[in-house]
C-alpha cells in the first residue's frame, strides 16, 4: 500500500491504518527506538505510542513524507523515554556516547546574549547541514539523528570506523565553528 | 543540558536530510568481493618486486622534550600498540596512560592519517599533567581537533 492510501485510512478513521503502518514503517520506527534504548520492550512500546501519536494527529494533520513523519515521532518519544529511564537509572543505548561527543559542538565563549529560539537553530542547523558534503552529511545524521552506533555507519557505507569518527569530528568542529560565528548561545 | 537540546533541536531539521540518510537506503554498499582478492594480488605483487618502502604515516611534534612521547616499532612496557598497513607501531609516552579513551583516540587517528597521510599531521605533547593530542589539518594549514588527557 503507498503512503497515500495509509494517510487516507487514516483520515477515514480506518484502525486497518495502523496495522498498515506497523507492516510498511514498524521496523523503520524500531530501529529508531533501539538505538535511543537499546531494550526491546521499551522500544516496542514507544513504538505503539508511534503509532498512537499518528492516529491523533491525522487528521487535521497530512504528512508531507510518511516515514520520516513517522520516525520524528518515534525519535522524540524515545528521547523522551530515555529521559524518564535516565531518572530511574535504567538508561542505556547510544545517547551517553552521543551527548558526550555534542559536548565538542557547544562554542567555547559564552556571550551576554540571550538564548536563542528552536527555530532559529534549526535553521542554523539546516544551512550547517547543507554546507556539508553528501558523505559527510549522511555520516553526521546517522549519528545524531538516527543514534546509528559508529560501526554500524562504518559497515553501512563501507568505510572504516576511523574514517567514519573522523568525519564526524570535522563534522562536530564545523557546527561548532559555525555556532561561534553566528553569536549562537545555546 | 546544551547536548540535549542540539540533539532535540536536530530532530527538527529539514526531512530531506532524513531522508538522505534513512539506513534503509544504503547508498553504498560494500566492495565487491573481487576487489579485495585484486587488492591482495597488487599487494604481493609489490612485495615480490621489493619496492615496498617503509611508511612513517605520522609525524611527531616533540619540541625539544626529552621526556615526550616516542615512537618505536620496538614493544615498549607502557606503550600503546597501534597496528597500521605499514607495520606496527608502539607510541611511548614515558608513563603508563591510564586513559582507555585516550588510546583509542590516538589509534583512531593514526588509522586515519594512515589513510589520508598527505592530509593530516597528528601532534603530541606533555602539557603539565596531561598529555595533549592535537590534530592538524595539513591542506588548510590549522589546527583541526585538540584533545588532552590525563597521564
Amino acid at each position: 500500500m503507498d503512503d497515500k492510501q495509509i494517510v487516507d485510512l487514516y483520515w477515514e478513521r480506518s484502525e486497518t491504518a495502523i496495522s498498515e503502518t506497523a507492516k510498511k514503517y514498524g521496523r523503520y520506527c524500531h530501529y529508531i527506538a533501539f538505538n535511543v534504548l537499546h531494550n526491546d520492550e521499551d522500544s516496542e512500546e514507544c513504538v505503539n505510542d508511534t503509532y498512537l501519536n499518528a492516529w491523533n494527529s491525522m487528521p487535521s494533520h497530512r504528512p508531507s513524507v510518511l516515514k520520516t513523519f513517522l520516525g520524528k515521532l518515534t525519535r522524540n518519544i524515545s528521547l523522551n523515554k530515555y529521559k524518564q529511564l535516565t531518572a530511574e537509572k535504567r538508561g542505556n543505548g547510544q545517547v551517553p556516547l552521543i551527548i558526550d561527543e555534542l559536548h565538542e559542538c557547544i562554542p567555547a565563549t559564552e556571550s551576554t546574549e540571550s538564548i536563542i529560539d528552536d527555530m532559529v537553530l534549526v535553521d542554523v542547523f539546516n544551512r550547517f547541514l547543507a554546507s556539508l558534503t553528501v558523505e559527510q552529511r549522511k555520516i553526521f545524521m546517522r549519528r545524531y539523528w538516527y543514534l546509528s552506533p559508529v560501526k554500524e555507519i562504518a559497515t553501512d557505507y563501507g568505510m572504516g570506523e576511523s574514517k567514519v569518527k573522523m568525519s564526524l569530528l570535522r563534522s562536530r568542529n564545523e557546527l561548532k565553528h559555525l555556532l561561534e560565528k553566528e553569536g549562537v548561545s545555546l | 543540558m546544551k547536548e540535549e537540546r542540539i540533539l532535540n533541536v536536530l530532530g527538527k531539521v529539514d526531512e530531506k536530510y532524513i531522508k538522505e540518510a534513512d539506513p534503509e537506503a544504503k547508498a553504498k554498499r560494500n566492495a565487491p568481493v573481487w576487489t579485495k582478492w585484486a587488492a591482495m594480488a597488487a599487494c604481493l605483487c609489490l612485495v615480490a618486486f621489493g619496492i615496498v618502502g617503509v611508511l612513517k604515516p605520522f609525524s611527531l611534534d616533540d619540541p625539544g622534550n626529552l621526556d615526550g612521547p616516542v615512537i618505536s616499532e620496538n614493544a615498549e612496557p607502557d606503550g600503546v600498540r597501534c597496528e597500521t598497513k605499514s607495520g606496527i607501531y608502539y607510541f611511548s609516552f614515558g608513563v603508563n596512560i591510564n586513559s582507555k579513551i585516550a588510546e583509542e583516540y590516538i589509534k583512531s587517528a593514526l588509522e586515519e592519517i594512515e589513510a589520508n597521510p598527505d592530509d593530516l599531521t597528528i601532534h603530541l605533547k606533555y602539557e603539565g599533567d596531561e598529555i595533549v593530542v592535537i590534530l592538524i589539518d595539513n591542506n588548510q594549514g590549522c589546527e583541526l581537533h585538540r584533545k588532552t588527557f590525563p597521564k
